[in-house]
């Protein structure tokens, strides 16, 4: 058994999948931009851009917005806490995971 | 939704931009001409290297605007710089101490020992780099292969830039096959995005 239900309570503003699709690719790099991550969520730029306002908001991801070639380049990179908020977020998805698995103790 | 897929995704990116390896297999095929002892001579010769790697010069900067306005870019973490660096070592290790020194490289050889070490080499780099795709294995390990069946005898010295074709074409092959992979891997983690929200 669980020692505290707080273990198991998921991170809500990370579990929007979309988001944790986002999180979880900045955390294999040390940043990426705009039109990558385009790529690999396959979400609309409007879109892209409110989950990633959101979570910069929160302070999990940190965003740059520059000119290279005299056009917009937005570069994203997850803080510290996103780093950690991510790596907690699919350590408890995996537990549950694997809890769910588990079969019952009669 | 796979952690490890988005994860590979991301982190594989720069290593699985398999255009880039259409120039290189070029280059490598003009190369292997301008080594042929009998090579086309004077003017041809100078076209085929000068304009050869202006064409090179012109593919590798198309091609980067294409990755840059189609793709995107990722910066590498410093794990992955380091990994590069073990991959670029051991590329050149493999191919020039490993061929020269160890397997006796000799002209009256039948073997081509440059080839099979320029395959052994690349599989290695891969290994480190991306991991071994089956493709990888297939085309380089044919390439391997090749350089040790007794067949080169007969080039004399020749033999190192006659084998400069295959191993431009490989290039070619094996970055055209990096190329679809990336494709196929970037739409997977769209759609498995897609799926997870279709559910919500």
């Amino acid at each position: 058994m669980p020692e505290s239900n707080d273990e198991f309570v998921l991170d809500q503003l990370i579990h929007v999948p979309a988001r944790l699709a986002i999180m979880t690719v900045l955390s294999s790099v040390e940043a990426a931009d705009f039109v990558f991550l385009q790529r690999t969520t396959g979400l609309t730029k409007g879109n892209l851009s409110s989950h990633l306002t959101k979570l910069e908001e929160a302070g999990l991801v940190k965003i740059e917005k520059k000119f290279v070639n005299k056009r917009p380049n937005t570069t994203v990179a997850l803080t510290p806490e996103g780093k950690e908020r991510t790596a907690a977020h699919w350590d408890k998805l995996e537990r549950l995971k694997s809890l769910s698995k588990t079969p019952s103790e009669g | 939704m796979e952690r490890k897929s988005l994860e590979s995704v991301a982190a594989n990116y720069p290593y699985l931009q398999g255009l880039w390896a259409i120039p290189m297999g070029f280059s490598t095929i003009i190369v292997g001409i301008s080594n042929l002892q009998r090579r086309p001579a004077g003017l041809l010769l100078l076209g085929i290297i000068v304009g050869g790697e202006a064409l090179t010069l012109v593919a590798y900067l198309l091609i980067a605007r294409y990755y840059r306005h189609n793709y995107g870019e990722v910066t590498r973490t410093r794990g992955r710089r380091l990994r590069e660096a073990v991959a670029v070592v051991a590329w050149v290790g493999v191919l020039f101490v490993g061929a020269n020194r160890f397997l006796l490289w000799s002209l009256d050889s039948p073997l081509c020992i440059y080839a099979a070490a320029f395959a052994l080499a690349t599989l290695v780099c891969y290994a480190i780099l991306v991991g071994l795709r089956a493709h990888h294995i297939i085309i380089w390990g044919a390439v391997l292969l090749a350089g040790l069946l007794p067949i080169w005898g007969g080039l004399g010295v020749d033999r190192d830039a006659v084998a400069m074709f295959p191993l431009g074409v490989a290039l070619i092959a094996s970055g055209l096959l990096d190329q679809r992979l990336l494709v196929r891997s970037l739409r997977s983690s769209s759609q498995s995005i897609d799926s997870c929200n279709a559910r919500e």
